[in-house]
């Protein structure tokens, strides 16, 4: 948007036609005598934007309000007789002396980085195949977007039932194959539990990935590659210098939404192993759910939630940084 | 031969990519289909003897109070659609301000709606719980649609702008050239032009609240208002032992969502990278 348009508050009046900025760029349009008067652009816009507001207001901004007031209060609903105990910076304080939040934070932050890499990557893979002309790539690319409409706690099911000892299909193929010779309890085993949640999330997250590189892979244009082809440049220089390059920006976008997203993961984990075995895929999401609705320390968890919102920001402004660097070059 | 060796590799990365997105469904869907007595065997077997379609009807049969199944999706289904046609109304609207007029505080206001995107759902769902408590509309359909449109709405409008932008400026201006004013333009000429990413972003509204667990979770408690991502997940707990039943109830909780992306399929991809892509 242009800022210097944005900012000018001349209002033309003129004939009965009121109209803002634009028309003074635009003589096409004010040149014509329009017999109704028309509403000014920016009590349109109010007017447009009212339902959002007020929706925005009370369900978001309130709520919002009231959850940073609950950081500092002690709000205990099984005892209502009590009420809300102004106590400061205590739940910030409790929140981050707990050993256990420490623990979902590490393990969110591996969550974070394996599902994040390993979507990105087979994101970009099918996308780069998908993007080669072959018979029946329509049908692939629709199944492909069955694991990205799926709701996570479905998702949960769908991967019990491959990774279950006895019934699930993955050990099943394993066995067959000889990789392994009894069957593995992929969610009860503490150490393969976290990566089983991760193929889970994988599975139902690349195909974003891949669909956003293909839209952006098809916008590069034939020509740009065809005059870099006569120039004399190979095909690895062409995909160095003009796919890599013409691909940085989509990927700064995916990092950030899948970095958002896998930080603020609940379902798929609540659903799928409810944080064991001994808490060994007990993301943030869920430890904060269990202070605040299991253990019913709303305090605790709000102030919980702010300081997730506060990694997650720290993270978003730091990629940020890297895509306006990569915009200044 | 330099062709060849490509093509079967092009083969392979594509059979690969396959079988990692449809094998997890196919299995799935194999399970809820075998009679309970085969699944011990399934899994050396691949295929039951026979199929049947008894897990189907017991799991929609079900009525015990605390989770019908065939309730949740009924709820689903009321709050999902509802959800979807305010916020396409409101959203559209307000989409329609940030992509043409100038106002004060649009950036900021856009950058605001950005953020409510980005605060963990229980920040928000923990508040939202005690205000829906206060004003006795917890456990309702209705606390639901208000959760979930103040969710869509800042997505909506912020896949929208995009489009909106995206129609040449002149549409309108002949439009009042032509004698209508700005709703008039905005709904007679603009609205009906926007149809396909209408369409592609109602869609992804109606996913976003068909599949939302967290806040129905918070809110939720009989009946009358779960929704079938609550009810799938107590059966994780409760029929752990019968996966047909499991599997069953994620086939049919998946259905309206794969119908619907794979009938708009075209307009979705579209939707979905319109706003990445271009910006």
């Amino acid at each position: 948007m242009d800022k210097s348009e944005h900012r000018n508050p001349v209002v033309i009046q003129k004939e009965g036609l009121s109209m803002r900025g634009q028309a003074l760029f635009r003589p096409a349009a004010a040149s014509v005598s329009n017999s109704k008067k028309m509403i000014s652009e920016s009590k349109f816009a109010f007017l447009l934007l009212l339902p959002t507001i007020v929706i925005l207001l009370g369900l978001l901004l309130y709520p919002f309000l009231y959850s940073i007031y609950l950081c500092f209060v002690d709000l205990n609903l099984t005892k209502p007789w009590v009420g809300p105990k102004f106590v400061g910076l205590d739940n910030f304080s409790a929140v981050l002396k707990d050993g256990e939040f420490w623990l979902s934070m590490e393990t969110t932050l591996y969550f974070a980085v394996f599902s994040v890499a390993a979507s990105m990557i087979l994101g970009l893979a099918a996308a780069l195949l998908f993007n080669i002309k072959f018979r029946m790539r329509g049908l692939g690319r629709s199944l492909l977007l069955i694991p990205w409409a799926m709701p996570g706690v479905v998702n949960a099911m769908i991967w019990q039932t491959m990774l279950h000892p006895n019934y699930g299909l993955l050990n099943g193929v394993l066995l067959k194959l000889g990789v392994i010779d009894s069957p593995v309890g992929w969610l009860s085993d503490p150490k393969l539990a976290l990566a089983s949640i991760i193929m889970a999330q994988v599975w139902t997250s690349f195909p974003f990935v891949a669909l956003m590189y293909l839209a952006a892979l098809q916008s590069i244009s034939g020509e740009l590659v065809e005059a870099a082809k006569i120039d004399g440049a190979g095909s690895i220089r062409i995909f160095k210098d003009i796919i890599v390059k013409l691909l940085v920006p989509v990927t700064l976008v995916l990092l950030v939404l899948r970095t958002i997203d896998s930080f603020r993961i609940f379902d798929l984990v609540f659903a799928m192993t409810k944080g064991g075995p001994a808490n060994s895929t007990q993301l943030s999401g869920l430890y904060l759910y269990k202070q605040g609705f299991m253990f019913s320390d709303f305090g605790l968890g709000s102030a919980g939630s702010y300081i997730l919102t506060g990694f997650i920001l720290v993270f978003v402004l730091l990629y940020m940084r890297i895509l306006r660097q990569k915009d200044g070059v | 031969m330099n062709k060849s060796i490509k093509k079967v590799l092009l083969f392979c990365g594509v059979a690969l990519v396959m079988i990692f997105t449809v094998s997890p469904l196919v299995w799935a869907c194999i399970i809820s289909l075998s009679p309970g007595k085969e699944l011990a065997s399934l899994a050396r077997h691949w295929l039951p003897d026979s199929f049947t379609l008894m897990n189907y009807k017991q799991v929609l049969s079900l009525s015990d109070n605390a989770a019908s199944f065939k309730n949740s999706l009924l709820n689903s289904l009321i709050v999902a659609s509802v959800t979807t046609l305010f916020s396409l109304i409101f959203g559209s609207l307000g989409a329609y301000a940030f992509a043409r007029l100038r106002f004060r505080l649009k950036d900021r206001l856009a950058v605001i709606f950005l953020i409510t995107q980005m605060v963990p759902s229980i920040a928000i769902a923990l508040p939202m719980y005690l205000i829906f408590n206060r004003i006795g509309l917890l456990d309702t359909k209705s606390a639901l649609v208000l959760a979930n449109l103040s969710f869509t709405l800042p997505f909506i409008i912020w896949m929208m702008r995009a489009f909106f932008e995206s129609i040449p400026k002149e549409l309108e201006e002949s439009a009042f050239v032509d004698g209508l004013g700005r709703f008039g333009a905005l709904l007679r000429i603009i609205l009906p032009i926007s149809a396909p990413g209408l369409f592609a972003i109602g869609v992804f509204a109606y996913l976003n609240t068909w599949n939302e667990f967290n806040t129905a979770l918070v809110l939720t408690g009989s009946s009358q208002s779960k929704t079938m991502p609550v009810v799938i997940n107590e059966f994780l707990g409760r029929f752990s032992v019968d996966y047909g039943l499991m599997a069953a109830s994620g086939i049919i909780g998946l259905l309206p969502p794969v119908l619907l992306t794979l009938f708009f399929q075209r307009y979705l991809v579209d939707g979905m990278t319109a706003g990445a892509v271009k910006g």
